[in-house]
């Protein structure tokens, strides 16, 4: 498989306090790959090591097949970045952001520079210290896309945005995957946009990787069952069943949360004595809900 | 490195910084165009060249209010030019095709442009001056202090670069330059008085001391004030005035400028840019500063109280250690007082 990105054991700490702890992961090109995790998490210091504002301390990462170690800049020619706070030049207008950009990428497009600017409605002479966050956001996401790029990291882009423009951000970013194969790496809070939008999805906690796997996969593995059990459950045996994340009882119902297959589970729990078995629905954000209780971040949900 | 990076970043500089090269312009014409304009409002007595007396102190005796100006200036524009951008313009730039290397060559060459630019054009404007009306300066003279005092704004240019790479705010940039600047002035002068505490200073080696401190002392490039060597024995001047050596003096700025720009792209491509004020080369900017404190005043403590050379070392490596010491449980201290009353907020991170 071709990988748009990939890093092996990417350790960086500040002040003694691990900030992504030996991570590997790799994400195939032309995929939209959510990044997720809980606060601190390490997700902007990632996205911020591969394009290269900060450092890693150990490990190695290879965007577009080069190392983030390498200190030319052509590493980054087709590597767009979106963070939550752009950062530009608050004197410059935007139009003077646009031409800098033409500047500085070898494949600037000008046509589709002008394309999103205007679909985006946004204001060519206004200086950008005067623009809105979520304008900012828009003239970042238009400079990401116009230097036509292989890859595009997102660092929670549309986190404040309100929801005409997050859904025109989306809109934007899955075209731009589906019709010029654009790798789309995306870190996010907001699990319903990933769940419209990405196709595959990775977490980290504490810096490390949870998991990484497709979300069409992660949803046929992970399941909420309600159990219907004809006397007292048998708690020992539920507590013990394989790739259990988390349950709860009430009288001689129980709720189950578990990785597995569903014919398996369906098996072990009619061993258990269920007497009725019902799939809940079960969306992205409970699974990451009941993943982070998993590992200990629930605030005693 | 890449042509076309290079041409998008001088033009970035340009857009960026057009209206404080204009000021800097404005601010070192100031004083040249003033006393000429002062001159001929009020007519200061009879004396045809007596408007150009204050171009000839410029000139000649140096330290004018000109001078001073351009040098603060030099540092402030390389404060403005690298710290100014660090948290926005800079965090933006390192996510395109540009090497650090680039972007620091880059704020070199477009700063250096503006500062040689401005030297010219107030240069010119001295020698055009002098073909329309009598002056009491020859137009060598304007060559002369003009290729000197250009180099020397370079080089004090870099070193605000460099001191910029690695640290953050416009005024403690100015300050750490300043030090900098003054640290081979301070210590030849401190190894000066302890030697001559214990051994006799003959009069060469002491001239062949301040020799070294006028030349590496960069605001005496611009002052001249080092070029009359007054010698200790007797108050005299020694050999009379140390003459510019121009080949030599030139030689020395350029290559002052050349290391202070290595150091910067060096520190550049090290510092993560997200702990902005650290020196992450070699540790933390405040161990650096408390060792150096401790250095400076281990030296002239040392020799206050040591009787022989030999104590001398003794109570200098003790004095070290020991304020060295006092001055990080002083900062423990503070720190955890700072932190105690909930004030620290550097670890912080959304």
């Amino acid at each position: 498989m071709d990988y748009a990105l990939q890093t092996q054991a990417l350790y960086k700490s500040f002040d003694g306090c691990k900030a992504v702890d030996g991570l590997d992961l790799t994400v195939p090109a032309g995929s939209i790959f959510g990044l997720i995790g809980p606060n601190g998490a390490g997700k902007s210091t990632l996205i911020q090591m591969l394009i290269g504002i900060i450092r890693p301390d150990k490990g190695e990462a290879y965007i577009l097949g080069r190392s983030i170690r390498e200190k030319d800049g052509g590493i980054r020619n087709q590597v767009g970045y979106v963070p939550d706070v752009p950062v530009m030049y608050p004197s410059f207008s935007v139009a003077e952001m646009y031409r800098l950009g033409s500047k500085l990428y070898p494949y600037w497009d000008w046509q589709r520079c002008r394309d999103l600017h205007h679909s985006f409605d946004l204001p060519a002479a206004g200086h950008i210290r005067s623009l809105s966050r979520g304008q900012k956001v828009q003239v970042a996401l238009v400079m990401a896309l116009a230097l036509r790029p292989r890859l595009l990291l997102l660092d929670e882009p549309t986190a404040g945005l309100d929801p005409v423009v997050r859904r025109a951000f989306l809109h934007t970013i899955v075209e731009e995957a589906a019709s010029r194969g654009t790798t789309i790496f995306y870190s996010t809070h907001n699990l319903n946009d990933l769940e419209q939008s990405a196709d595959h999805i990775a977490a980290i906690h504490r810096g490390k990787l949870l998991f990484s796997r497709s979300l069409d996969e992660l949803k046929e593995s992970m399941h909420r069952v309600q159990v219907v059990f004809t006397g007292e459950p048998p708690v020992e045996a539920i507590a013990s069943l394989p790739g259990l994340f988390n349950w709860q009882s009430s009288g001689k119902v129980v709720i189950i949360t578990i990785n597995g297959e569903l014919d398996s589970i369906y098996a072990r729990l009619t061993v258990l004595g269920a007497e009725m078995i019902k799939v809940m629905d079960f969306d992205l954000e409970s699974m990451f809900v009941e993943l982070m209780k998993a590992v200990g971040y629930g605030f005693g949900m | 490195m890449g042509v076309m990076a290079m041409k998008g970043l001088l033009w970035k500089e340009w857009t960026q910084n057009r209206w404080y090269f204009l000021l800097a312009f404005l601010a070192l014409g100031l004083q040249p165009s003033w006393g000429a304009l002062n001159y001929g409002i009020n007519q200061q007595g009879n004396i045809a060249i007596a408007w150009a007396f204050g171009i000839k102190q410029i000139l000649v005796a140096g330290s004018s209010a000109m001078e001073t100006t351009a040098m603060v200036v030099a540092v402030f524009l390389a404060a403005l030019m690298l710290t100014g951008e660090r948290g926005n313009g800079l965090n933006y730039l390192v996510t395109t095709p540009v090497s650090r290397r680039e972007i620091i060559i880059s704020k070199f060459i477009g700063g250096s442009l503006a500062l040689i630019i401005i030297m010219f054009l107030i240069s010119l404007s001295f020698i055009v001056a002098i073909k329309w009306y009598p002056a009491g300066y020859k137009v060598s003279e304007v060559i002369n202090w003009s290729v000197i005092t250009t180099l020397a704004l370079l080089c004090l240019f870099s070193l605000g670069l460099w001191v910029a790479s690695f640290t953050q705010g416009i005024v403690i940039v100015t300050l750490i330059t300043a030090v900098i600047m003054a640290l081979p002035w301070i210590f030849i002068s401190m190894a000066t008085q302890v030697y001559g505490q214990y051994y006799l200073l003959s009069a060469s080696l002491e001239l062949k001391l301040r020799y070294l401190q006028t030349y590496f002392f960069i605001p005496n490039y611009i002052s001249r004030e080092g070029y009359f060597i007054a010698s200790s024995h007797g108050g005299l001047i020694t050999g009379g005035a140390n003459a510019p050596f121009y080949p030599l003096e030139i030689t020395v700025l350029v290559l002052i400028s050349g290391f202070c720009l290595w150091g910067a792209i060096k520190m550049l491509e090290r510092n993560p840019l997200e702990s902005p004020g650290e020196i992450l080369l070699w540790g933390s900017f405040r161990q650096i500063g408390m060792i150096l404190i401790a250095l400076l005043n281990a030296i002239l403590w040392a020799a206050k109280i040591a009787s022989t050379p030999g104590w001398y070392v003794v109570y200098f490596f003790a004095l070290w250690l020991g304020i060295y010491f006092l001055l990080y449980a002083v900062s423990w201290a503070g720190g955890w007082l700072i932190g105690k009353a909930g004030l620290d907020f550097r670890n912080y991170r959304g």
